[in-house]
């Protein structure tokens, strides 16, 4: 028998045993060698987020793009492909431009202050009109407004940015909001007011709030001013003649303060459990109302000098009830009750 | 003869009506397909490993089918996960209430998926199921809703999907699912609360998320201002500014809500998310689970609660929240969040939740919970690290902080009050575990690599309201 045909054998089976060792050694090798794409992109993503922190925009572009290559379909992909439009939107005018208003909007707490405004929004005059110097002028004006509560430099600010071509209309809402709202600050209730509404805003929070002071303004010193003019006229009458002693004491017996307690605070302690949000409104108008009540009982034993005059007697009572009216609307104001009923309403109206 | 002929034909004849009729043809559920005299309660989507339980008192809860009705075009698509990131997505779309068309095709390749009229080369679909929900304060308000859920898929992979049916589909969205459960490549979400009254600034917030690109986004409770006036969900759902859309976002960055006040755990609520849903003892009967939950996504974990429970509903709670993090392996997911509407810590307009502080604060600093997400108060807020209570007290104590308030190597809880989405805001207040408050609007990103967090709080110009890094 030969053996020839054996020995041929033996040497392809080495040949391939050997073809196969080499090949997994290269191929370990490589896979050592070589991140897989998706922690590749990962780094990648790294790499142009320090880019972009460091402001160094066409890096930034240049790496996210990098990373999608490296695994287009993984997830990270989304981030880089969301990034590079962001960032070459917005580097139309140049990354000059695009840089400045990225320092600004990582400025730290603090770290904002007049003159790096007033500096930056000198620089934005500069800008080419595209859609960088837009953001841009809506961080200054909201900065000046929000940040530093300089209305007036607010303004000028709100009125650039309205001025900027291929304002979109939320952006020129927000603009005219804080345009409103800037003018309110300098005492401009009305005509603030008035621009919301004619901007289609008059359903707004913001507008209901400017309402409601517009409201305060006149209705909060009338209110004190009856109250004082209700307690004035009854000490004038005679009612400081109520407040002895001795008609405290009957005045204030157990039956009625425990009436008392029962009629006014057991709604502050219901609001408490179950109506958190009208609580503050309770705990104000509760005392506020008992108060007066205490004062005009007491106060009306000793009330001689109107006992003969009806009419005086009807001015008293009527002064009275507008007081408590009064307190009312003081306790839904202050506690802003009144403003979130507002808000509601408009919302329940939608 | 013929007698036998006939009887061996008749199950050729008979058996498509029965498959039919058993809800057939079907291509992704198992279990009943819902009919007028035996409505949809539950069923298994095909390839999940979880169960979707609907609520009872829907109208005519069923499998979708091919009927249309005079308004067949989807409209608030939203995506969420029901189940593991990882592997799955679930979305929620809403139709006329005629139209039961409920498919999702979905792939990896965008041009085939926007071609598709139907499963073909490199496209799947998904069926789902649709009801109609109503509240009965307002009668005329009914709304259709579909929702499919889709798993199985690659981890750390971007899907492109469309929902409706033939000739009825919406545009083309892209969703990701998350990396594999413990691992920890980058990933990024953002926290936001609280849009209610003002959907235009909700949705200027949104468009600011598509630029940032986060993976998911946490949502602190109280999206609408009425939770039974389904009027609120529509303007929230259609939510624009200028000319971008916030269901342009939502049908791309999952949407992980909490219940708020306003939701007030209403069927309107439940009826229009899709979330992780395995019902524990003192949820409410229409939550069908979802009214807490958790979840993972890659080496973080996510308790999301609801305060509003009180007595044993609120003990029953608190020992879900307690087991719950008990089974947390801190070396696979060693970054916790809970997430719940009322804040434990806060200076603002509404005070502190304290039945909530007494009752969970305990267990977060047994387990070391890194941040806990808030709404409710319409500002921005937040705590210095808090760990423990002083003594004596039910005041937290503060913990190790740096130069930017953040914690020391996990030495306290931060507290995070993120409501300023659209809501009317509040004033601020500040007390002595206020690290950092203002009054604007407001959402949060987190960055997380490895054991690395960077944290940004922004404006919606873009500005940064603060940030800070912090390493385990």
């Amino acid at each position: 028998m030969s053996s020839v045909p054996h020995r041929r054998a033996l040497i392809g089976l080495v040949a391939a045993f050997a073809l196969l060792v080499v090949g997994v050694g290269y191929s370990s090798r490589v896979g050592a060698a070589e991140p897989s794409g998706a922690d590749r992109q990962a780094d990648l993503i790294r790499q142009a987020e320090r880019a972009e922190r460091e402001e160094r925009v066409d890096n930034a572009i240049r790496l996210y793009g990098q990373a999608i290559e490296a695994a287009p379909h993984a997830r990270l992909a989304r981030r880089a492909r969301a990034r590079i439009e962001w960032l070459g939107e917005r580097s139309r005018g140049g990354a000059g431009p695009l840089a400045a208003l990225m320092r600004m909007q990582q400025l730290a707490p603090g770290q904002l202050t007049v003159e790096r405004l007033r500096a930056f929004e000198k620089e934005v005059d500069g800008f080419p009109p595209v859609r960088v110097r837009r953001e841009s002028r809506q961080l200054v004006a909201e900065a000046w407004f929000h940040r530093l509560y300089r209305p007036l430099d607010a303004i000028h600010a709100y009125q650039k940015w309205l001025a900027e071509p291929g304002l979109d209309r939320a952006d020129w809402q927000t603009a005219t909001m804080g345009l409103a709202l800037a003018r309110a600050k300098l005492g401009d209730l009305h005509a603030s007011i008035d621009a919301l509404r004619r901007a289609g805003l008059g359903k707004k929070a913001e507008t209901s709030f400017l309402e409601v002071e517009r409201v305060a303004r006149w209705a909060c010193p009338l209110s004190f001013a009856l109250i004082a003019a209700f307690v004035a006229l009854s000490l004038g009458l005679g009612g400081w003649r109520g407040l002895s002693p001795s008609r405290l004491k009957q005045a204030l017996s157990p039956g009625r303060l425990g009436v008392g307690a029962f009629a006014y605070a057991l709604p502050v302690v219901l609001a408490k459990l179950h109506r958190p949000q009208t609580w503050r409104a309770m705990l104000l108008l509760a005392p506020a109302s008992a108060g007066l009540l205490l004062l005009a009982s007491v106060m009306g034993t000793g009330l001689d000098a109107a006992r003969d005059r009806p009419g005086l007697r009807r001015l008293i009572v009527a002064l009275g009830l507008l007081s408590q009216i009064a307190v009312g609307f003081l306790a839904l104001y202050y506690s802003r009750t009144l403003l979130g009923m507002l808000v509601s309403m408009r919302a329940l109206s939608r | 003869m013929r007698l036998a002929w006939l009887l061996a034909l008749a199950p050729a004849i008979g058996l498509p009506w029965l498959w039919l009729g058993c809800g057939g043809g079907s291509a992704g559920s198992t279990g009943s397909g819902g009919s007028p005299s035996s409505p949809l309660s539950s069923y298994q989507p095909k390839g999940c490993s979880y169960s979707v339980t609907l609520p009872d008192g829907l109208d005519d809860p069923s499998m979708g089918s091919s009927g249309t009705g005079a308004d067949p075009a989807p409209v608030h698509v939203h995506v969420s996960w029901a189940g593991d990131p990882a592997s799955s997505f679930a979305v929620n779309w809403k139709t006329g209430q005629d139209t039961k068309l409920t498919e999702l095709v979905y792939g990896t390749d965008r041009s085939a998926v926007d071609a598709a009229d139907g499963a073909g080369s490199g496209v799947t679909l998904q069926a789902g199921h649709t009801f109609i929900f109503g509240s009965p304060l307002f009668p005329t308000q009914k709304a259709r809703i579909h929702e499919v859920h889709v798993c199985g898929v690659d981890a750390g992979t971007t899907y492109y999907y469309k929902v409706g049916g033939p000739g009825h589909w919406s545009a083309v969205y892209d969703v990701a699912t998350g990396p594999k459960p413990g691992a920890a490549p980058p990933f990024r979400f953002a926290v936001l609360g609280d849009s209610r009254d003002d959907p235009t600034a909700f949705a200027a917030i949104e468009q600011k998320l598509v630029s940032e690109a986060p993976d998911f986004q946490i949502f602190t409770g109280d999206a609408v201002h009425t939770g039974v006036n389904q009027t609120d969900w529509d303007a929230f759902f259609e939510a624009s500014s200028g000319t971008f859309h916030a269901q342009d976002a939502m049908a791309r960055i999952p949407f992980m809500p909490v219940n708020g006040n306003h939701e007030n755990l209403v069927i309107n609520y439940f009826a229009q998310f899709a979330l992780p849903g395995t019902m524990s003892q003192g949820e409410v009967a229409d939550s069908e689970g979802e009214e807490w939950y958790s979840f993972n996504y890659a080496n973080a974990h996510f308790v999301m609660l609801d305060e509003q429970p009180t007595g044993s509903a609120l003990d029953a709670e608190t020992q879900w929240l307690a087991n719950d993090l008990a089974k947390v392996d801190r070396n696979r997911t060693p970054w916790l969040f809970a997430v719940h509407h009322k804040p434990t810590y806060t200076a603002s307009n509404h005070s502190p939740d304290l039945d909530a502080r007494k009752a969970w604060q305990p267990i977060y600093d047994q387990y070391k919970v890194d941040f806990v997400l808030n709404g409710h108060n319409h500002v921005y807020e937040r705590s210095l690290p808090i760990r423990g209570f002083q003594p004596g007290t039910q005041d937290g104590a503060l913990a190790q902080a740096d130069s930017n308030g953040a914690p020391v190597n996990g030495s306290g809880t931060i507290y995070l009050v993120a409501g300023g989405a659209g809501a009317p805001l509040y004033g601020t207040g500040t007390a002595y575990y206020t690290a950092h408050t203002e009054k604007t609007r407001n959402y949060a990103i987190f960055d997380i690599d490895g054991t690395t967090l960077k944290y940004r709080a922004l404006r919606p110009d873009g500005s940064a309201i603060e940030s800070f890094i912090y390493t385990k």
